[in-house]
């Protein structure tokens, strides 16, 4: 059975790669913001079997969820604090926010975070992933390579 | 969210603040809606679930492709492919949600962590374990003793909760009745009022 995966902050359209990959392999979405909309049709213009769905309410889309995907926020602080209590225990990934891993960690003190750092457009081929949790990081490892991003540097 | 929980823990065996604290740290909360798979048949088993709202069921599915329901788990009750959670195999039962449903998630870390920092919890695990294996001699007696009437009242009487909220179809699988057989005890059920 495929984890639902929540994606939370706001997008912009260089941000879709991530997603659309997971969208296509079957692993269904819920967007955490009205932002990912148009991302949302271009996925199911691809594939019109994804289960992609915009919730508008980051707290619900990370309780539904088995896995956070973390992206751009202006204000992390309330948003992480809004989704605190339904994380305990998931794993969630700091995609491409501006926050440090250890500060999203302070946030979330009883989640598995885990951090990647780079650029996830098409042509990008590797990234550095770190996270305190090392069975955290092994998934996201497997995740991440099923949808065709191979790490190079692994931080812990 | 938790206070079902909270609740059903006291009931049985008490705790400080502190390791309740510990305990809602461990758990992975999480909604499921109507239709909802938590866990499919081949899949690993990888939590054991406590329901806060609605209602679950775990069920398994013949060669022939019918479905027979094991359990139904409404608020306060624990569900899970316990047999697969234990010894790492490959899930038997599918468990979906009959309502939207809210749940708590306990992997077998997070239970071991609980039960060395809140003895008490041990405790409160062994008396449910109590609980269900009697549950479970006395369903099997009366699967292989009762008339199909007899299986029906008794649930009747045992659970009128989840008489309520499951439809009767689901209720038959569970009694392993045919539905037409359930309607039927039904009718004349109510002939006799």
């Amino acid at each position: 059975m495929k984890k639902i995966i929540a994606v939370i902050g706001s997008s912009t359209h260089s941000d879709s790669t991530i997603v659309s990959r997971m969208a296509a392999l079957g692993y269904p979405l819920l967007l955490a913001d009205q932002k990912w909309e148009r991302v949302k049709q271009c996925i199911l213009k691809e594939h019109p079997e994804a289960v992609v769905e915009v919730l508008d309410c980051s707290h619900e889309c990370a309780w539904q969820a088995d896995m956070i995907l973390l992206y751009h926020s202006d204000e992390y602080k309330k948003l992480l604090d809004h989704i605190k209590n339904v994380v305990t225990g998931k794993i969630v990934i700091n995609v491409v926010s501006d926050l440090q891993n250890k500060d999203v960690q302070h946030l979330l003190p009883f989640s598995k975070v885990v951090n990647t750092l780079a650029d996830f457009s098409p042509e990008v081929v590797s990234y550095t992933i770190s996270g305190e949790n090392n069975q955290a990081v092994e998934q996201v490892l497997l995740l991440f390579d099923e949808i065709g991003f191979k790490s190079d540097k692994r931080n812990t | 969210m938790f206070d079902v929980l909270y609740q059903h823990i006291l009931k049985k065996v008490n705790i400080t603040p502190k390791e309740w604290e510990f305990i809602t740290q461990q758990c992975i909360p999480k909604k499921v809606r109507k239709k909802q798979y938590i866990l499919q048949a081949g899949d690993k088993a990888e939590f054991s679930i406590f329901v806060t709202k609605g209602c679950l069921r775990s069920y398994s599915v013949d060669a022939a492709g019918e479905e027979h329901i094991v359990q139904f788990a409404l608020e306060g009750w624990w569900i899970g492919d316990t047999s697969a959670f234990l010894t790492n195999e490959p899930a038997s039962f599918n468990i979906d949600a009959l309502e939207d449903t809210e749940v708590l998630l306990f992997p077998s870390e997070a239970l071991d962590a609980i039960f060395d920092q809140v003895p008490m919890f041990e405790r409160y695990m062994r008396l449910l374990l109590q609980g269900n294996y009697v549950a479970m001699h006395k369903r099997l007696v009366s699967a292989i003793s009762t008339t199909a009437e007899e299986k029906y009242l008794r649930m009747q009487k045992q659970y009128p909760d989840i008489m309520q909220r499951v439809p009767q179809h689901m209720i038959a699988s569970y009694l392993g009745l045919k539905p037409e057989t359930l309607s039927r005890i039904r009718k004349k059920l109510a002939s006799e009022k």
